[in-house]
């Protein structure tokens, strides 16, 4: 009995022990690690015209937020539809705000956009993402992620069960993105991809997916409409939806070396504030959003290794130079020519 | 009735095979077959190798623990020769002091220049165990040797992980550090030089490009095309947030963490200008540390002081930085004139291992002689080229089973002409290159390799490829259906009577009014 | 002063080493009553000989986009507002709105077209604007209007290597200043460039940015030459928007001058006083230097201010009489151009050309219209007439259908004083469905026509000579002629537009019209009539068709 007693209280005090041992190691296994090795951004608004002004700020917004938490504008695919900043219906000219306070140009002094106006469309998005780009496209409208590369997919406009509207004359189905992320897949050209939507209707576009390692979240469900947040009465529009206002709040506290998981991320807006439920398909990615730091995503790693052997050279070498200089060129007198065709006067003059 | 006979005749027999004619898809055939018997994992090269002893029981007893090592990998196949030296070579190689001299006289004797070979030789008088330089010779001093050759044979002139993680689908650690496999790079030197107006800098850095990093590239030469660059890069500043450190009175520097570094990566991107050129970029650049802030010492992760002549950092697939610090007397002439050999020398080592020569860590018991001048080991050549077939080989094949399961799936899209030819290419050459690789021909299995690499990413990234471009099948009978269904439908009703009036019943049909 | 001085020797001997010059200038006029004229240039001038793969000061950018495409000359604006002449007189260099590219190519190069879409592929991406949509069918190849303003080798053919686009729709805006301002050697940071702050250069009458490269003789000779890469930025402000009749550098840009740029050679500010005399303005701090230039007749006086130091500064300038009554005096040239015509079916293109000189002048109109557009050779009336002796030489290409742009060149001899109207028909044309933009009923966008002339007088004129390169060779630069390129107002017109919402109704109205009609064809064709005799039984079916019936009797 009494050794009963001892054995017991001694199984007890090990569990115990154990669990503090384990709690105490826990801490700095917090973060699953993730084995990629740059992050890769691609943005797109998708609607045209002066009323949607709210979806350019939107895409601004998450623009300044990934570039301020690291990521280079070389690994950002921006899509812009229309012009809103220098649109003469703007009374803030070469300015988008997402507030009505005004205190932001999420504009900015330093934006570059990929794709804007007329090339945002449904083909050249699917041509992007899955690499079939004509073939004079210059570098930075390419996406040349690797098998290392984390990507943000932002998406916003206006959109319905199944598909996403473009400038308003076309739509991208939820099996065509479906399609398109698989066939990035199959060539390797992502590790990781966080989806992110907002329209209306919005998770019926991640519905479809099947390839690994994506996770994704919506603005509204299936039945449900994204509704924007506030009116700025001198421009005169709206000027920001509500998801994307409040992944914003989250987002300006979070700083390069901040601790936040993608969980946090994902409950940034409840019903009561969105008015509408934010989906979340995780099946589909492997680790546990918990256990994520939000700067897999928004963040940029790089690795750096340094460097301790550098060569020592003896002989200092001398190239031998190309033939094609040919230094026995003759130089040819050259001269301005007349910048009117007189010629042409004097021969026809009356 | 032959009224009901023309139309089903002119709907059913002549229209339905006439509509499928011509909404049939125009598609090459492709060798389905070849594709999906690709195994990357099943390619390996042989390699060879010539033991050269002072007697025959040395050279027995090297080459069978060579062989013992080696059966393990299937990526690598080692076709060992064994010779016995020639009595006067022994003599010459025992009492020569030098082991450069040592080098030439085997060379004079052996021809060391073929690719793919290597030859072990037995030589007394070494210091250690082992010795390596940059020609396609290692000496070894006896048989007692043999673990540290075998050792360094794996290690440094063989590698068969590397090799192994080249061929296969994940990538490896060493994979994710070199630039991807391509036809060619921009090398690119900028000379950042954050503050003109306080200091001048002596660096020609057209010259320096073009005689170290181009004697450098031209000896790889045929792996990859190289376009050299320089530019200035002015009034470019970042912040390293450098504390200030005193060593001793009078003397300080200043502290730079690591995680600070991959913001000046991004801040020099900025205006690097790299997305103008249509090939991958290597970007050296050169930061010139201003007077107020010098000089800045690197401290690594663990917050330890780098000690090293030069303070360097690289990127994998992006580049490499070094630090210039001006000395005290050079911030007081306000004249600064970096030391060209150790700051290309450090850009030449960064360039390697970003090209994919690996590191080659400390084997005991052998020495590996250190590299004095631009131009890579000739062994590293070789093992540059191996490592590229492979990698190249490998990619190529995945992409035509991605491919070929794709357009399986998608029977609607067009195969035009040229995506037929650059896969058939792509097949072809990849078998030769197979092949070639496995009777040991590096180079042209190389060239094949690439050919094949480049057909396989011309084929995959064909922009006609779009299944958005072309109608689904079901989108294609939802217009066809209700335009002639309604059409069909009294036709067939009246095949019936047609076959019974063939038949030659006599067919009333009344219709009373 | 002392260590200016070691830094400008420094600076002289570093020039000397490396081959590369800098200079950045701005150029400020007052365009009475209530607009004001802001020019900056910024000039980096590059030994021509030697590769472009190794720069010190240029854009290295640049440099390998020209060589690799084998260009010559580039010429690339972003405008964004029309430029008024008959108001404001003429700028430097006027630019059509929207984007406007053309560029001469290498006479080494045989394809040029090629290189032509693979040059406007790579700015697209270097500038951040849509210039990837020049194609063969909005490209043309002017042959009388653009001649190259760099040197070249003489008796060689160019107007077959010169190609000529403009995409009126493109916007500019500060995305497209972001890597504008990249090239230059100081970016933003420091120099005149750190005044170019988008929110206050965009919230003007009219804004352009360029980018010119060509070709500089080094000397009289002219063996070597000089490869010239200027950028150029040109503002016009309204004094209604920044709510004042003075203005100041503050009030402008936002902020004062930092400074000149540390690797400048030469960084000056030039105002233009002539309009002092009558609408007077005092300028602080006061200029270091003022010149009197005599130039084709027409007298201009230059304020110049001499940048050499990293002090801050602002120049300020207040009019001492507030409201005048403004009497305008139109320059020598002027010309409008609007579209006629009502409907879907036709419509007209009409230019005016007023030559308010008493000399006559000669020019040469260039139109340049889509082949959605197509204009009619045989309906050009030049003041009413078919045959017209104003006309001394012509050239016209007709387009082709999504191939070939329409392509009208006239030489015109303008008479003294007078207004000479051209007009040209056209006819809409109907688009396929996929043509269409997705904001098809905004309108499409005619470009505007190119007029190049050479101009007896300088007046108004302050384009630099071709041999200069900085703004103080336009002093005393008198010549017999003085060419220019002009540029008019663009037009917009409203092609016809289907209902994009047809498709779904066409296919359902197409269906049910097909079996309405195929249905009682088939019975007419395969069954015959037969009579029965009254009286035979009559089956169950019948029976109950018949109740529905009427009865006839």
């Amino acid at each position: 009995m009494i050794q009963l007693n001892i054995f017991s209280f001694s199984l007890i005090f090990s569990l115990l022990f154990t669990i503090s041992i384990t709690n105490a190691i826990e801490i700095p296994e917090k973060f699953q690690k993730s084995n990629h090795t740059n992050n890769w951004a691609v943005l797109v608004d998708t609607s045209r015209f002066w009323f949607n002004y709210r979806h350019v700020a939107n895409v601004l917004s998450i623009y300044r937020s990934v570039k301020r938490l690291g990521i280079p504008d070389s690994q950002i695919i921006l899509m812009i539809s229309d012009d809103m900043a220098c649109n003469p219906r703007n009374p803030r000219p070469a300015t988008i705000f997402n507030n009505a306070h005004e205190q932001i140009n999420v504009y900015g002094d330093d934006v570059e956009v990929d794709y804007r106006g007329y090339e945002v469309s449904v083909e050249n998005f699917v041509r992007l993402l899955t690499g079939r780009v004509p073939p004079d496209t210059p570098r930075s409208k390419r996406l040349l992620t690797d098998e290392g590369s984390n990507i943000l997919i932002y998406l916003t406009g206006h959109g319905g069960d199944g598909f996403l509207k473009f400038q308003d004359s076309e739509e991208i189905t939820s099996q065509e993105l479906a399609d398109a992320l698989e066939q990035m897949w199959q060539k390797r050209r992502y590790n990781e991809i966080f989806f992110i939507i907002d329209t209306c209707q919005a998770s019926s576009m991640y519905e479809k997916f099947y390839s690994p390692n994506i996770l994704a979240t919506a603005s509204s469900l299936v039945g449900e409409d994204s509704l924007s947040h506030h009116v700025d009465s001198a421009i005169g529009v709206y000027i920001i939806d509500r998801y994307t206002y409040y992944v914003l709040e989250f987002l300006e506290n979070v700083h390069p070396n901040s601790k936040k998981t993608m969980s946090e991320f994902l409950a940034v807006c409840p019903k009561s504030a969105c008015l509408s439920t934010v989906g979340v398909r995780r099946d589909l990615f492997k680790r546990d959003p918990s256990k994520v730091p939000i700067t897999d995503f928004f963040g940029s790693v790089r690795p750096v290794i340094i460097t301790t052997d550098p060569i020592d050279i003896q002989e200092i070498p001398k190239r031998r130079k190309s033939q094609s200089i040919n230094k026995t060129k003759v130089p040819e007198k050259r001269e301005y020519l007349p910048q009117f065709p007189m010629h042409l006067v004097q021969t026809n003059n009356y | 009735m032959w009224a009901s006979a023309s139309f089903v005749g002119v709907l059913i027999i002549i229209g339905v095979p006439l509509w499928w004619k011509t909404t049939e898809v125009y598609r090459v055939a492709l060798p389905y077959d070849k594709i999906n018997a690709f195994d990357p994992m099943s390619h390996f090269i042989s390699s060879e190798l010539t033991v050269l002893a002072n007697d025959d029981k040395t050279a027995q007893d090297i080459a069978k623990q060579i062989e013992k090592a080696f059966e393990q990998s299937d990526v690598i196949k080692l076709k060992i020769k064994k010779q016995v030296l020639s009595k006067e070579l022994q003599h010459i190689l025992d009492s020569v002091a030098d082991e450069q001299e040592a080098l030439e006289e085997v060379a004079a004797t052996f021809n060391t220049n073929i690719h793919n070979t290597f030859y072990v030789v037995q030589r007394k008088p070494l210091f250690k165990d082992v010795w390596v330089g940059t020609e396609r010779v290692a000496f070894f001093r006896d048989v007692k040797a043999a673990p540290t050759l075998v050792e360094a044979l794996v290690h440094w002139i063989y590698e068969p992980s590397v090799l192994n993680g080249a061929r296969s689908e994940t990538a490896d650690p060493a994979r994710q550090i070199r630039f991807p496999s391509g036809p060619g790079f921009h090398v690119v030197l900028s000379v950042v030089h954050p503050k003109p107006q306080l200091m001048k800098v002596d660096f020609n850095a057209r010259d320096a490009v073009e005689d170290y990093i181009g004697s450098f590239v031209d000896e790889i030469s045929d792996l990859h095309n190289f376009t050299l660059k320089s530019q200035w890069l002015h009034l470019l500043e970042f912040n390293f947030e450098a504390k200030e450190v005193t060593d001793s009175p009078g003397d300080r520097h200043f502290a730079v963490r690591q995680d600070r570094l991959p913001l000046l990566l991004t801040r020099l991107e900025e205006r690097a200008a790299t997305h103008v050129s249509e090939r991958p970029t290597l970007n050296l650049a050169l930061y010139v540390v201003p007077c107020d802030t010098a000089p800045l010492v690197l401290y690594d992760a663990d917050n330890k002081r780098v000690s090293s002549p030069v303070q360097a950092f690289m990127s994998p697939k992006w580049g490499g930085v070094v630090l210039g610090n001006p000395t005290q007397q050079e911030c007081q002439e306000k004249l600064y004139k970096p030391n060209v050999n150790l700051i290309m020398g450090t850009f030449l080592s960064q360039l390697r291992k970003l090209l994919g020569i690996t590191d080659k860590r400390a084997v005991g018991g052998a020495r590996l002689e250190a590299l004095r001048r631009a131009a890579p080991r000739r062994w590293e050549r070789d093992a540059l080229l191996r490592l590229r077939a492979l990698e190249q080989l490998a990619s190529a094949q995945a992409s035509l089973a991605s491919l070929a399961e794709l357009l399986g799936e998608i029977s609607n899209i067009v195969i035009n002409d040229e995506v037929g030819a650059s896969i058939n290419l792509a097949v072809d050459s990849i078998q030769r290159a197979g092949q070639l690789l496995e009777r040991g021909d590096l180079l042209e299995a190389h060239k094949y390799a690439q050919q094949g690499f480049l057909a396989a990413e011309t084929a995959f990234m064909e922009p006609s490829l779009l299944a958005l471009l072309y109608f689904p099948d079901d989108q294609k009978y939802a217009i066809y259906i209700p335009l002639f269904l309604p059409i069909m439908f009294p036709v067939v009703l009246s095949l019936k009577n047609l076959i019974l009036w063939f038949r030659g019943k006599p067919v009333h049909k009344e219709k009373i009014d | 002063m002392f260590k200016s001085g070691i830094f400008n020797i420094f600076l002289t001997l570093l020039i000397q080493i490396k081959g590369d010059d800098f200079k950045e200038e701005i150029f400020i006029k007052p365009l009475p009553p209530s607009h004001l004229y802001v020019d900056f240039h910024f000039i980096t001038l590059v030994n021509g000989e030697e590769s472009f793969e190794h720069s010190y000061l240029a854009p290295r950018s640049l440099g390998e986009i020209m060589s690799r495409y084998q260009v010559d000359e580039l010429h690339l604006t972003l405008t964004e507002g029309q430029w008024k002449h008959n108001q404001w007189g003429y700028p430097v260099l006027d630019a059509a709105p929207g984007a406007e590219l053309y560029a001469w190519f290498n006479t080494d190069v045989i394809d040029v077209d090629i290189q032509w879409k693979k040059l406007s592929s790579t700015l697209s991406g270097l500038f951040c604007a849509s210039l990837n949509f020049i194609e063969t069918f909005n490209t043309i190849t002017p042959k009388m209007s653009l001649w190259p303003t760099g040197a070249q080798k003489p008796k060689q053919n160019y107007t077959s290597q010169l190609r000529y686009a403009s995409l009126p729709r493109e916007i500019v805006c500060t995305e497209n200043l972001t890597p504008w301002k990249k090239l230059l050697p100081c970016e933003s940071t420091h120099g005149f460039s750190s005044l170019l702050n988008s929110r206050m250069i965009h919230n003007t009458n009219y804004h352009s940015i360029g980018v010119h490269v060509r070709r500089m003789c080094v000397d009289n000779n002219c063996l070597e030459t000089n490869l010239e890469i200027k950028q150029t930025v040109a503002l016009v402000y309204d004094f209604k928007i920044i709510n004042s009749m003075d203005w100041s550098f503050r009030k402008l840009f936002g902020q004062g001058l930092p400074g000149a740029c540390p690797l400048s050679s030469s960084s000056k500010i030039y105002v233009d006083t002539t309009s002092n005399s009558t609408y007077r303005f005092k300028l602080t701090p006061e200029p270091n230097l003022i010149l009197l230039s005599q130039r084709g007749g027409s007298e201009t006086e230059l304020a110049v201010y001499n940048i050499n130091n990293s002090i801050m500064m602002n120049i300020v300038a207040k009019y001492e009489t507030k409201s005048k009554l403004f009497v305008n005096i139109p320059p020598p040239l002027s010309f409008t151009r609007y579209v006629l015509g009502y409907g879907k079916e036709f419509g007209g293109i009409v230019t005016e050309l007023t030559n308010n000189y008493w000399a006559p002048i000669d020019v040469v109109l260039l139109e340049n219209a889509p082949w959605w557009l197509p204009i009619q050779l045989s309906s050009l009336r030049v003041n009413g007439e078919a045959e017209s002796k104003l006309i001394l030489s012509q050239y016209y290409s007709p387009g082709r259908s999504r191939q070939k742009p329409y392509h009208l060149e006239l030489l015109l001899h303008l008479p003294p004083k007078s207004t000479t109207t051209l007009t040209i028909d056209f006819e809409f044309v109907f688009l396929k469905w996929q043509e269409y933009p997705p904001d098809a009923n905004h309108g499409f966008y005619i470009g505007s026509a190119l007029i190049s002339a050479n101009l007896p007088t300088a007046k108004n004129y302050t384009s630099l000579p071709i041999t200069g390169n900085t703004f103080d060779s336009i002093v005393n630069a008198s010549k017999p002629w003085y060419p220019m390129v002009f540029r008019t107002n663009g037009a917009m017109v409203s092609l016809p537009t289907p209902d994009f919402s047809m498709p779904y109704n066409v296919i359902c109205l197409a269906c049910t019209v097909v079996a309405l009609a195929f249905g009682p064809l088939n019975n007419i064709c395969t069954k015959e009539l037969v009579l029965k005799a009254p009286g035979t039984s009559i089956s169950l079916r019948q029976k109950i068709l018949n109740m529905f019936k009427k009865k006839k009797d």
